[in-house]
């Protein structure tokens, strides 16, 4: 064998066992959250209260799962309502000078740091309202998730062919029909692919809600003006925590939380497989 | 303008439907969480320890936020726990871990309806009050800081120390553990030429306050150079022998990897965990161990000195109450508290607040209540939060 | 027509507002850290200094461990997360190649704080018994390894960070390399390359977009809060090596700033690091965009 064809050998080799290297840590996170976690998850702990720190009750997760729906539903309202919409001028302007610096803005606050996002929140909304609350969560969250939602409605809208685009306005429709009904069907499944790329980012960041929502241990919800719970606000005090008990419930928090994420990631999978067929 | 309409509507609908789930779901959850007999309790202790005034008067229901101290959080959870069964669910007290610092920090802010704290407030934040209605605060249980150590073949107990060693070590001065100072304290440990390396708290944190206020006491040098916070720099991190490490666990987990190393952690959770912990000198010159008895005989040693709930406690404490007098006190030994406004606009979070409170004081420090490694407060300081809670009262 | 006007007018409004957040974001960092700035000037940036009982702060340290960590992180994700890109379009087949495709995406939508907890638990341990005890053990003589490790550190910090980085710097490439005109590489067959040979011309012809994924996923690392923090150890000094435990400004910011209030200073000296924090972000980002567009350019 010439040294030139076993140095492709060797390198072929090398990429490959690198490749596969880099795809074992996913596996073996989803492994060890599901083998310690479910062992905690039950129905019970999808709804009863946190355990205290000592001793051995089971207890649950109810309002951080809570919470989360709720912070999860309030962060799509406003960060999908700005998104879509911000998506739509930049799929139907994408020439001006506007979308062009929209563009540039979406793409510095997909790279944003989402800690600084929770400290803007803090400050408008916690320090003036003198109180954690569950509104400053959403508002951090909606931000973290505007730029995602908005670049991939653009995509959507951008997808759709040119005839189809030019048939809905040689109907004379007027412009939000066009968008909101017609179009909106031909880009249905690109914009729900959109929303649950935005839900599974809202269900999933920390940052944004240490310093917004406090948490809470017994209360589910108490008002869009009151401290809420999050499920990963849960997993990252309690995983700091000295307390193994906590440690537990972390773990099944975890697996909730994981199960969320991959049931939105497989059914955002099967809209697109199924927009492709 | 049908478009604008359409636009308004489609707005109002997502909102809409958002707020319905929100609240839709927190309905369902509540209701489940109501009828779920969830948090079994056993009979009998709530006929133990249920007192009257709870179970035959009509209770105001609600929530009461409270977030401060990370070793008052067991006791606290327990406790609200213990409260949420007693009132059946009607007073839910959410108490969330974030340090004494974060505490004082929120209740400032005005963000918190009370915080829990290892130091009284700051004495800058106590006038801030004054002029705004005033305070309360007062202690809810004992805690101490255990001095904690990993030499090989020297058992929990053994190494004995003093305060002035301790603040030579943390401010670099002492760095072997064969130095003379340590050696002629411990003549039948042998002691190995090794540096000594030394665990401090990261984060901010009132076990940090409390032990530095200790060295502050017993060392001038200490007091010139490094001083009392929640936070502080350590000069031991200048020589490079110093470890930070977040929370008392992460102080714990340091301490147990690294030979040859000094730590300082919650007495609570230095037993917990299973670390060995270092007899220290008292102002007796006897070496104690932080115990349940050492403990109570520092606080029972402190009593005359101990201000009222509304006055500044920041003077004293914790710097003058370190190292108190009696054969058996204990030097490091300190309190938790609780911290209130006077004056809330809220009548309800008022009565919320003197009901739980009251309960924490009385029946709360009954030893049912209390959990392991915690130390329940003598009476008589029992009594100062009491006659504090009198002072509670609502105004705009 | 005045449906499509206020129907434009609304999108434009829509549009906007995230100028206006961004905005605000930028002018509270400013507004809130400015008393920092004012009194110490630049030596708030080039001290180490954590201490609140005399009101002194400086952010060198902190600077030093982002720097740090996401060095190490993009040192280890960068072959990779090359690798995983070639090998998914040029390796495998097609079926095999949306299961990739899909793996890693999937790892690019994990929550950080999930990242943060396997970190924490199960990575760190893993590092310090059978990679970093035995570096320090046996070649505990160089600098980079002096540091006795404990199981969180600077280095556990940035070997997470890279694991939840490569996603996106090799999503970027991933993009780039399927984009090479097809032609190209039948030139580069034909003229008797074999396939390594090939994979790297094209390499070497996606270079600006391999730089613009490591800028990409860099400008992430940097700003990663949750899962640095509970891996990286959290203390404030000069890092002596990889294995020291130390911060970063995000992981500052997010242990410190609850107690910030109790201190005068503390507030501005953190919106400082915030501030730095988002400067440090915005030029790295922008130098990945500008080589993204170049090599829309350069296609």
């Amino acid at each position: 064998m010439s040294f030139r064809k076993i140095k492709e050998r060797i390198m072929l080799g090398l990429i490959a066992i690198l490749a596969l290297l880099s795809a074992v840590p996913i596996f073996a996170i989803i492994f060890s959250v599901y083998f310690e976690g479910m062992k905690h998850v039950s129905l019970s702990f999808l709804i009863d209260l946190p355990p205290p720190p000592i001793g051995d009750k089971a207890g649950g997760i109810g309002p951080a799962l809570a919470g989360s729906l709720i912070l999860i539903a309030l962060a799509l309202a406003i960060g999908g309502t700005i998104g879509f919409f911000t998506g739509l001028f930049l799929s139907e302007f994408s020439h001006t000078k506007l979308a062009q610096q929209t563009q540039m803005i979406l793409q510095i606050m997909v790279e944003f740091p989402t800690i600084i996002v929770g400290l803007f929140a803090y400050t408008v909304l916690v320090l003036p309202l003198k109180r954690f609350n569950a509104l400053a969560g959403a508002f951090a969250l909606a931000i973290v998730i505007i730029p995602y939602i908005a670049l991939n409605v653009k995509e959507a809208y951008k997808s759709i062919s040119f005839t189809l685009k030019e048939a809905a306005f040689s109907l004379g429709l007027s412009a939000p029909t066009a968008y909101l009904r017609v179009l909106l069907g031909a880009a249905k499944s690109g914009v729900l692919t959109a929303l649950l790329i935005g839900m599974a980012k809202a269900a999933g960041e920390t940052a944004p809600l240490l310093f917004t929502i406090l948490g809470s241990t017994f209360t589910y919800f108490a008002g869009l003006d009151q401290p809420i719970h999050a499920i990963p606000l849960l997993i990252y005090n309690f995983a700091l925590s000295p307390y193994e008990r906590w440690h537990q419930v972390a773990w099944g928090a975890s697996a909730v939380l994981l199960t969320i994420i991959l049931t939105i990631f497989l059914v955002s999978r099967m809209i697109i497989r199924g927009a492709r067929t | 303008m049908r478009g604008r309409n359409l636009l308004v509507m489609s707005a109002v609908i997502v909102v809409a439907i958002a707020l319905v789930i929100a609240f839709g779901l927190s309905g369902i959850f509540r209701g489940e969480a109501d009828q779920t007999p969830a948090i079994s309790t056993t009979p009998s202790l709530i006929t133990t320890t249920a007192p009257a005034a709870i179970t035959t008067r009509e209770l105001p229901s609600g929530t009461i936020n409270g977030a401060g101290a990370s070793f008052l959080n067991p006791q606290m959870q327990a406790w609200a726990m213990k409260f949420y069964e007693l009132t059946n669910g009607k007073i839910q007290v959410n108490y969330q871990s974030i340090g004494s610092g974060a505490g004082q920090a929120k209740f400032r802010e005005g963000m918190l309806d009370f915080a829990g704290s290892d130091v009284p407030l700051k004495k800058g934040i106590y006038n801030e009050f004054k002029e705004k209605g005033g305070i309360i605060q007062f202690p809810v249980i004992i805690g101490s800081v255990a001095i904690v150590y990993n030499i090989p073949g020297a058992e929990s107990g053994r190494l004995r120390l003093t305060g002035e060693i301790l603040a030579k070590i943390y401010l670099g001065e002492i760095t072997y553990w064969d130095d003379p100072a340590i050696k002629e304290l411990n003549p039948d440990i042998a002691l190995p030429h090794e540096r000594i390396i030394a665990v401090h708290r990261s984060d901010g944190s009132g076990t940090t306050f409390v032990l530095t206020a200790y060295l502050s006491k017993v060392s001038e040098k200490w007091k010139e150079k490094v001083g009392a916070d929640f936070t502080v720099q350590w000069p031991v991190d200048e020589i490079g022998s110093g470890v930070g490490a977040k929370g008392n666990e992460g102080v714990a987990a340091a301490v147990k990897q690294n030979q040859y190393s000094i730590g300082y952690v919650e007495a609570a959770y230095a037993y917990e965990l299973g670390l060995n912990v270092a007899e220290i000198r008292n102002s007796d010159g006897r070496y104690v161990l932080p115990t349940s008895e050492t403990m109570k005989a520092a606080a029972g040693a402190l009593m005359a000195r101990l201000p009222k709930a509304d006055e500044d406690w920041s003077g004293i404490f914790p710097h003058e109450v370190m190292d108190p007098p009696g054969p058996d006190s204990y030097p490091i030994t300190s309190f938790s508290f609780v911290i209130l406004r006077q004056v809330y606009d809220d009548p309800v979070k008022v009565e919320l607040l003197r009901e739980f409170f009251k309960w924490v004081l009385t029946a709360g420090q009954e030893s049912e209540n209390i959990v392991k490694g915690y130390i329940p407060l003598p009476p008589e300081v029992a009594e100062i939060g009491l006659r504090g809670l009198e002072m509670l009262r609502a105004g705009g | 027509m005045n449906t499509d006007k206020a129907f434009r007018l609304s999108l434009f409004f829509f549009t906007i507002s995230s100028f206006i957040i961004v905005a605000s974001i930028v002018v509270s960092l400013i507004a809130t850290s400015y008393p920092i700035f004012m009194r110490d000037g630049l030596s708030f940036i080039i001290r180490g200094a954590w201490n609140p009982v005399r009101e002194d702060y400086g952010i060198l340290p902190a600077l030093l461990g982002t720097l740090i960590t996401s060095a190490i992180a993009i040192a280890i994700a960068l072959p990779l997360s090359i690798s995983l890109a070639v090998f998914s379009s040029e390796l495998i087949p097609g079926k095999f190649k949306i299961i990739m495709n899909n793996i890693s995406d999937l790892m690019a939508s994990l929550p950080s704080v999930i990242y943060g907890l396997w970190g924490l638990f199960v990575l760190a341990p893993i590092l310090h018994q059978f990679v970093m005890m035995p570096l320090h053990t046996h070649l505990g003589f160089i600098p980079l390894f002096s540091t006795r490790p404990v199981p969180t550190n600077l280095f556990t910090a940035g070997v997470l960070l890279a694991i939840m980085i490569v996603p996106f710097a090799s999503s970027v490439i991933r993009e780039a390399y399927s984009a090479i005109p097809y032609y190209l590489k039948e030139a580069a067959y034909s003229l008797g390359m074999n396939r390594w040979e090939v994979i790297r011309m094209m390499l070497g012809y996606i270079k600006s977009a391999i730089f613009a994924g490591t800028f990409l996923a860099l400008g992430r690392a940097m700003g990663e809060t949750v899962a640095v923090a509970m891996v990286v150890g959290n203390i404030m000094r000069f890092p002596k090596s990889l294995f020291d435990m130390g911060y970063t400004i995000s992981s500052l910011i997010a242990s410190q700033f609850p107690n910030a209030e109790v201190y005068e200073f503390m507030v501005p000296a953190l919106y400082g690091g915030a501030f730095m924090l988002f400067i440090m972000g915005l030029a790295i980002n922008l130098i990945g965009f500008s080589m993204m567009r170049r090599m829309v350019v350069h296609r």
